[in-house]
């Protein structure tokens, strides 16, 4: 009887548990982000869940922190509606004209050829990555599809091997079929040195391939505006990012 | 509350498994980890590993993985990518994999994330929440990159089998205290000299590395192939079912190339220093095998990138001939192969039957054609014929060929007219072996009195050996076959001391990638270094 009533309470305890771990960060994030809808803040531009009232470093990557107001971080507000007036964080990046290999071993100079007054999304991968670069693929692979038409036509998508010693042409192709990239959707390797130099241009120069960081570029080039969000995002999200670089192109 | 009391007594006793598993280990070896569970897989174990290690299904169907709404195959997002081919996890790009060896997942006091995430050990019940539904036992989402997985009960019922055993699973042919390597001799009579010799020094080499403590306190056991097989890649199959065979070294696979490649790709055997002048080289490249020396293909590329960057025979006209033999037309192929790559594009392919050679014809059409270089892979013969017809027309060409295809006769009969403007490709040359190189063999030779006979096979052998022990030593104590892979494709420019230098990666299966090009000398009829190594890249 007594074991029946302790088992009860703890049965209960457990529950109470459960509902605070569910309940607790949807509570801590209404508080979070309600005061702060009018306010600019200033949020790590690798970990958009960081966020500060005053300038300073990221803790987690040491990175300055950007200013942002909050619907300029939509990989995580995304139930928040977005009005037309405010536009995603957007820099200006100098996109270099460096000849790279597609997936079927074409030489292509990657402004001219892929970039040129076109809106692009571009991620980061490495083909014997087997831990985030599935994920990343697979999510661009469910992009390009929901893009229908417009994928090729208006948007370029590029993956850009972030480990081009190992990445030949064949070794792209054989990873673009296994997630059936359509056309429209170009893998880039080339000469360790060039790759490096582009990655650098683009903010995704890394060490060692394990470090890279799945982060993906969207860029109006017309307008020469880009935004960066995470790669893991629901692919939703970054279609939404593409659709409103679509939009400020057309503006 | 009856499966709660349930679950409670299954997990204690999972606990208690795990921790009488580990007792019963130490007591035999106080330091050691805990002893590898030798037993052989259950069928189910087995259908979970191939689930774990491929998203592969016992009938070969995909599972479906859902990242996010997204349906992606298992194959390309499998347990294994992620959380380790041992379950230890990984971190990468920011997205940490966890702990999955099942005595982790059931640690009774559950786990912390390092973002805060917290909840309790896991049981069947909860894990299989996890990997269908994606929450952990307390209810939370796992990370946003941990896929769910499609999957009958009978299959989850496999991966938890397998997920209890992957701690200890280790790959065969190794234990704490050996490893067990095996060895194809030559099947072919004519070569069981050689064979022998092989043998003795192999053993010798090991017998001698086993007295000196072994790799990390292992043994090497050496199983050699059974000489009466005909078939090579039947006698290493028969190899690896009546021993554990961790890895396969040395030997002479020439003639099985590409069925050997596919057992060691099949079985996840890792092959070091097969002999041979046909490399399978396979697309995407065979991560198993790794090929000490060039073989003809290799050659014929370094053949071709002497004539264009040390004679700067690019812009001229240029003729392939070759008899349609294996050996000559592969190193044709690979020769007509680099020419384009490089843009050599005035290059004219003649093939004939063997035995069909017609010098004479063949020196005046090249001859009217202005041709400058002539790659001839033919035999010491034919390639004698064409240079005395040649010499007989005043015309006197770049000759190309392999030194495998000639004899010293070649030397011999050289009009004087093509001293210095013939010349072939040779694997290595004597200076490989190293003043080094020479003394441990003779010192190994004294001591395990081995035959002073066939000490080219010997010394190829033992660079396969060497390559092999250079491998273990650095994938560590904690050894697999995968990190034997990866410590193998990081070697650069490693010196056997008997070989060129011997550098891999995981698109470089051929550790020295060249040549050696050498001329001959038509007044003292020698032949003569033309240059030093030429990669064939």
């Amino acid at each position: 009887m007594i074991l029946r009533k302790s088992l009860t309470c703890l049965m209960a305890f457990v529950v109470l548990i459960i509902l605070a771990g569910v309940v607790n960060p949807v509570a801590a994030q209404t508080q979070k982000s309600a005061p702060s809808q009018k306010q600019a803040t200033y949020a790590c531009p690798m970990h958009p869940n960081v966020k500060s009232r005053k300038p300073g470093k990221c803790p987690k990557c040491g990175m300055t922190l950007r200013l942002v107001s909050d619907s300029e971080t939509p990989a995580l507000t995304e139930q928040q509606p977005k009005t037309p007036e405010e536009k995603p964080a957007t820099e200006k990046l100098s996109i270099p004209d460096l000849e790279v290999l597609d997936q079927d071993g074409r030489k292509l100079h990657f402004y001219t050829d892929l970039v040129k007054d076109r809106i692009v999304a571009i991620n980061f991968i490495f083909t014997t990555c087997t831990t985030i670069c599935p994920p990343l693929t697979a999510t661009f692979a469910r992009v390009q599809k929901d893009l229908g038409e417009r994928a090729g036509r208006d948007v370029q998508m590029i993956s850009i091997s972030v480990d081009p010693t190992t990445d030949t042409p064949e070794r792209l192709k054989a990873w673009s079929e296994k997630f059936h990239a359509a056309p429209g959707w170009t893998f880039v390797t080339g000469a360790k040195p060039v790759i490096n130099d582009l990655l650098r241009a683009l903010g995704a120069a890394t060490a060692s391939p394990q470090d890279h960081s799945p982060m993906v570029l969207i860029g109006n080039d017309a307008r020469g505006e880009w935004t960066r969000t995470y790669g893991l995002a629901p692919p939703r999200q970054i279609l939404q990012l593409i659709n409103n670089a679509t939009e400020t192109g057309s503006q | 509350m009856r499966v709660h009391t349930l679950i409670l007594i299954v997990v204690s006793c999972a606990a208690a498994l795990c921790v009488s598993s580990v007792e019963s280990s130490s007591q035999q070896k106080p330091d050691a980890a805990p002893a590898p569970d030798s037993r052989p897989l259950t069928a189910a174990e087995r259908r979970g590993r191939a689930l774990y290690l491929r998203g592969e299904t016992s009938d070969k169907r995909d599972l479906t993985a859902m990242v996010g709404d997204l349906e992606v195959p298992a194959s390309t997002i499998n347990c294994a990518g992620c959380h380790g081919r041992r379950g230890e996890g990984k971190t990468e790009g920011g997205v940490a994999a966890g702990n999955l060896t099942w005595s982790n997942l059931t640690k009774p006091y559950g786990h912390t994330h390092p973002n805060g995430r917290k909840h309790g050990p896991f049981n069947e019940s909860s894990f299989t929440t996890a990997i269908v539904r994606g929450v952990d036992p307390s209810g939370n989402n796992l990370a946003v990159a941990m896929p769910r997985y499609r999957m009958s009960i009978e299959e989850m019922n496999d991966l938890l089998a397998y997920i209890k055993r992957l701690e200890f699973d280790r790959d065969p042919g190794m234990t704490a205290d050996s490893i067990d390597v095996g060895v194809p001799l030559p099947t072919n009579p004519a070569l069981a000299e050689t064979g022998q010799a092989i043998r003795q020094a192999l053993s010798a080499y090991f017998d001698d590395l086993n007295t000196h403590g072994g790799i990390y306190n292992r043994k090497i056991k050496v199983h050699f192939t059974e000489p009466g097989t005909t078939d090579l890649a039947v006698a290493l199959r028969n190899l690896t079912t009546q021993n554990q065979i961790f890895a396969f070294i040395g030997g002479i696979s020439a003639g099985a190339d590409k069925q050997i490649a596919t057992l060691a790709r099949e079985n996840e055997i890792p092959f070091i220093g097969p002999a041979t002048l046909l490399p399978s080289v396979e697309h995407p490249p065979n991560r198993y095998i790794f090929y000490l020396l060039p073989g003809v293909s290799e050659q014929a590329v370094a053949l071709t990138n002497f004539a264009d960057q040390q004679l700067g025979l690019k812009k001229q006209h240029a003729a392939v001939l070759f008899p349609n033999t294996e050996l000559s037309s592969t190193s044709a192929e690979a020769t007509l192969a680099r020419a384009k790559e490089i843009a050599w594009n005035d290059v004219v392919k003649i093939s004939y039957a063997a035995g069909s050679f017609d010098a004479e014809k063949l020196a005046q059409q090249l001859k009217a054609e202005n041709t400058a270089a002539v790659f001839l892979f033919g035999s010491n013969a034919e390639i004698d014929s064409f240079l005395l017809a040649a010499n007989a027309l005043n015309w006197t060409p770049y000759v190309f060929s392999l030194g495998v295809l000639v004899s010293r006769d070649l030397a011999t009969n050289l009009p004087p007219a093509f001293s210095k403007k013939v010349f072939l490709a040779f694997p290595t040359v004597p200076a490989d072996v190293t003043e080094n190189g020479v003394a441990e063999f003779r010192t190994l030779a004294e001591k395990y009195k081995l035959p002073a006979q066939h000490a080219a096979a010997q010394l190829a052998a033992l660079a396969a050996a060497k390559t092999f022990v250079e491998g273990l030593k650095r994938a560590g104590a904690d050894l697999s076959r995968e990190q034997l892979v990866t410590a193998l494709e990081g070697l650069y420019e490693f010196e056997t001391a008997w070989t060129p230098k011997l550098s891999f990666g995981p698109n470089r299966r051929v550790g020295a990638a060249g040549a050696y090009i050498t001329t001959i000398d038509a007044e003292t009829k020698q032949f003569i270094s033309a240059s030093g190594w030429v990669a064939a890249n």
